[in-house]
């Protein structure tokens, strides 16, 4: 008998994708209609917006080439400006988010209900949720940037990750209870624990500091740690954001000690806790982890999203895309433990990084969604949510990776019937199609590691005199930018603590007003315009020497050079 | 990230393009052109191939480096010749371009796949009419590595240094890798019936010729 064709149908079978049947599409569509919008006008909107009692907060950030000022604004349900608050000493972008303390007293005194604030100038504010007033603030050390993380109360306390370290304040005056030196953090939010506060900065150091202000740390290697660290019954959950790919870290908070760690994605997400999982996103997937005793990936499904994840309900979260492709996601833990995805769009769409706020208020449910067009859009619907009145599709099916994959099992399967058959010619057929795959798949990632071995073993090689004569004397050993626009020059320096050139050219366009446009690929991010022109393309040097890699590979030091300009200009 | 890597020397314009449109056709034309007078089945052969290798070309154009065209030229070559493999290169090189996007990067592309079409008109990779796969997967895998130095030689702009050219092309490896990779596919599951397909088939005429020619002598 030919078994031949039953090994075909078997290795067919075998490598047939997991696909579950997709519901109805447009549910979101079907539940919630859109009941008012409020355009900002030119500013961004990078934080989730906030539901507190019957009212929506709203804070605004400012924006490349903007000129508004960054707001806090509070609406009524439907829509009715009630008071805002803006902050014109805050030019970069605020994505610190709000933080509702609820009115009580303590040790230090008693304070009504109120919204924290932190600015990217480092003040810290707590106004009143009625009508905005200021109650109490507190000015940190801002260096370029001051509060951009998440801020927590620790009972009468309020504590805050400035840009260099922690303040604790008192929640009813105010005043400086607790100050810490930590590392140099961005969006570095900070969580209490039962004996410290734990953060991270951008040199992957993870800090605990505790109430009375002793500082310990572990440095987690080269990485960036973007969120506040997630206390689970496993430890303490820590990602480290890296190039290319980011790890997670279980911390043992006893001995500060790393017990396991797990590999994600890049630019991962704001994680967020619901029981004993973690739910996270990156540029690949958003990911289901389960940290019980330890953390292991459980689930993912593919998607794309870097900044906040709204937490909905029970098992419920919504969270941005982040490009134009796709809006947003609404995402569902199963029963099973699978994720559910439903992917929708709302008006507030294309490289969104805030979180959905929701409120369930007498039956109604309201989702507010904010991005960087300025405008809020708020969507009610009379129906209670739940996980299972969510029709989702189960998995995102992505063609290419599963053809892949089904090639890669077949013309592996057809070389090892070959070989059986002793037809070596036909191996080798089939074995060249299973590695051209492989090289197809991994090309980039190899393309990148060897761009970066290659420029670690030749920083000093060729390196020009990049310090041109024009600059301040001031910013010799610091970090510089400079952008050739339409050859006109634009330069600034004294920067410091940017660990890549993206961040780097980001935050000169920041200094200089200069609008930028960039596209993520899967060799990294490219600068797709400045001031929009866009010319042959841009490239850029470090110190001299023509790039390489990536702006968001290409690792700086204290006091690198980079210069920009058009590919035509070189 | 600079995006010279694949933005190849400087942009032309439309009356530079036309040059250098003409000049590429030109020396298709040239190298096409000869003593003998082409038969109807070449001229269509020709074409065929251009098109279909360039089709090819176009819609294999997502996979990064993977370029049928290159082990197309080799044989090419080594079944007509050098100057038909290399005019057949330049018109692939146009037509295709002229999907993807023209430039100053097609002269570098058309005369990198004219060279191959040389080598593979003397590296004896069909002789006697024999086909000889081994020497095939060779040349291809050799011909990625020949190809990406020579179309990289378009950054050159005088402001490169040597080393910085040299870097240029270290760090382009792993894409050239792919290429020589993808080239040693191509030719192990194609080579044979490509270069086939090119075997010289004689003229109605010639046929004819030969039994006349024949039986005058056997008279």
């Amino acid at each position: 008998m030919d078994l031949r064709p039953l090994l075909l149908a078997a290795l067919v079978l075998f490598t047939l994708p997991a696909v579950n049947a997709s519901a109805e599409p447009g549910a979101f569509e079907e539940t919630y209609t859109l009941d008012w919008t409020y355009d900002f006008g030119g500013s961004y909107i990078t934080t989730a917006p906030l539901f507190v009692d019957q009212q929506l907060f709203v804070r605004t950030s400012a924006s490349w080439g903007g000129d508004n000022s960054p707001a806090l604004a509070a609406f009524s349900l439907d829509g009715e400006p009630l008071w805002s608050h803006t902050n014109a000493n805050s030019t970069h972008h605020d994505m610190a988010p709000l933080l509702h303390v609820a009115e009580g007293e303590g040790p230090c005194g008693s304070w009504p209900n109120m919204l924290i604030v932190g600015w990217s100038d480092g003040q810290i504010e707590a106004r009143s949720t009625d009508d905005g007033a200021l109650i109490w603030a507190h000015q940190s050390e801002p260096t370029i940037w001051g509060i951009t993380g998440a801020m927590a109360v620790d009972e009468d306390r309020i504590v805050a990750p400035t840009r260099s370290g922690v303040v604790a304040l008192c929640a009813s005056n105010g005043l400086l209870e607790m100050e810490a030196q930590t590392g140099l953090g961005w969006r570095n939010g900070v969580t209490i624990g039962a004996e410290e506060y734990f953060l991270g900065d951008e040199s992957g150091l993870l800090w605990g500091v505790t109430r009375d202000g002793v500082v310990r740390s572990i440095d987690l290697g080269e990485g960036k740690i973007r969120h506040a660290p997630l206390m689970t019954t496993a430890g303490l959950f820590v990602q480290v954001q890296g190039v290319p790919f980011s790890t997670v870290h279980l911390i043992d908070v006893d001995d500060f000690t790393s017990k396991s760690t797990l590999r994600t994605g890049t630019s991962p997400a704001v994680p967020v806790m619901y029981d004993s999982f973690v739910l996270s996103a990156d540029s690949e997937a958003i990911r289901l982890f389960s940290c019980a005793d330890s953390c292991e990936e459980t689930s993912r499904v593919s998607f794309r999203s870097n900044g906040e994840i709204g937490v909905l309900g029970e098992g419920q979260f919504s969270l941005p895309f982040n490009g134009l492709e796709r809006g947003w996601g609404f995402v569902n833990v199963s029963s099973s433990g699978g994720l559910l995805l439903e992917v929708f769009t709302t008006g507030a769409d294309g490289y969104a990084t805030s979180a959905p706020g929701s409120l369930t208020y007498e039956e109604m449910t309201y989702l507010a969604f904010g991005s960087d067009d300025s405008v809020v859009y708020v969507y009610t619907s009379n129906q209670t949510p739940a996980v299972e009145n969510i029709e989702v599709d189960q998995m995102e099916f992505d063609w290419f990776v599963q053809g892949m994959t089904f090639l890669l099992f077949l013309s592996l399967g057809a070389a090892g019937v070959q070989f059986l058959r002793n037809k070596g010619t036909s191996v080798l057929r089939f074995l060249s199609i299973y590695l051209l795959i492989i090289a197809l798949l991994i090309v980039d990632q190899v393309a990148v590691q060897w761009s970066q071995f290659i420029q670690e073993n030749t920083s000093d090689a060729e390196a020009q005199e990049a310090w041109d004569s024009s600059w301040n004397e001031s910013w010799r050993g610091t970090q510089i930018v400079s952008i050739t626009i339409e050859g006109e020059l634009h330069s600034v320096g004294g920067l410091e603590g940017y660990t890549n050139a993206y961040e780097l050219t980001m935050a000169a366009c920041e200094e200089l007003g200069l609008e930028i446009r960039v596209e993520s690929t899967s060799l990294g991010i490219y600068v797709v315009a400045f001031e929009g022109v866009t010319g042959e393309g841009w490239e850029y040097t470090v110190d001299g020497r023509l790039a390489t890699l990536a702006a968001d590979s290409a690792m700086l030091d204290a006091a690198s050079i980079v210069q920009w300009y058009p590919v035509e200009a070189r | 990230m600079f995006r010279a890597l694949g933005t190849h020397g400087p942009e032309l314009s439309p009356t530079m393009g036309l040059v250098l449109d003409v000049l590429l056709l030109g020396a298709a034309f040239w190298l096409l052109a000869g003593q003998n007078r082409r038969s109807v089945h070449d001229v269509v052969l020709m074409a065929t191939l251009v098109l279909s290798v360039s089709l090819l070309r176009v819609v294999m154009q997502p996979l990064p480096n993977i370029q049928p065209v290159t082990v197309a030229c080799l044989l090419v070559g080594a079944q007509l010749g050098a100057r038909r493999g290399a005019a057949f290169a330049v018109m692939v090189a146009m037509l295709s371009n002229f999907f993807m996007g023209d430039g100053w990067w097609t002269l570098f592309q058309a005369a990198g796949w004219s060279t191959i079409a040389v080598f593979g008109a003397n590296f004896s990779l069909v002789v006697d009419g024999v086909y000889n796969a081994g020497r095939t997967c060779f040349a291809a895998v050799v011909s990625a590595f020949l190809f990406g130095i020579i179309v990289s030689f378009s950054i050159l702009d005088g402001t490169f240094g040597a080393m910085d050219f040299l870097l240029y092309l270290v760090n382009g490896l792993p894409f050239d890798g792919l290429h020589a990779l993808g080239n040693l596919t191509f030719a192990i599951w194609f080579g044979a019936w490509f270069s086939s397909l090119l075997v010289r088939q004689p003229t109605i005429e010639a046929l004819e010729y030969a039994v006349m020619d024949s039986h005058g002598i056997d008279a």
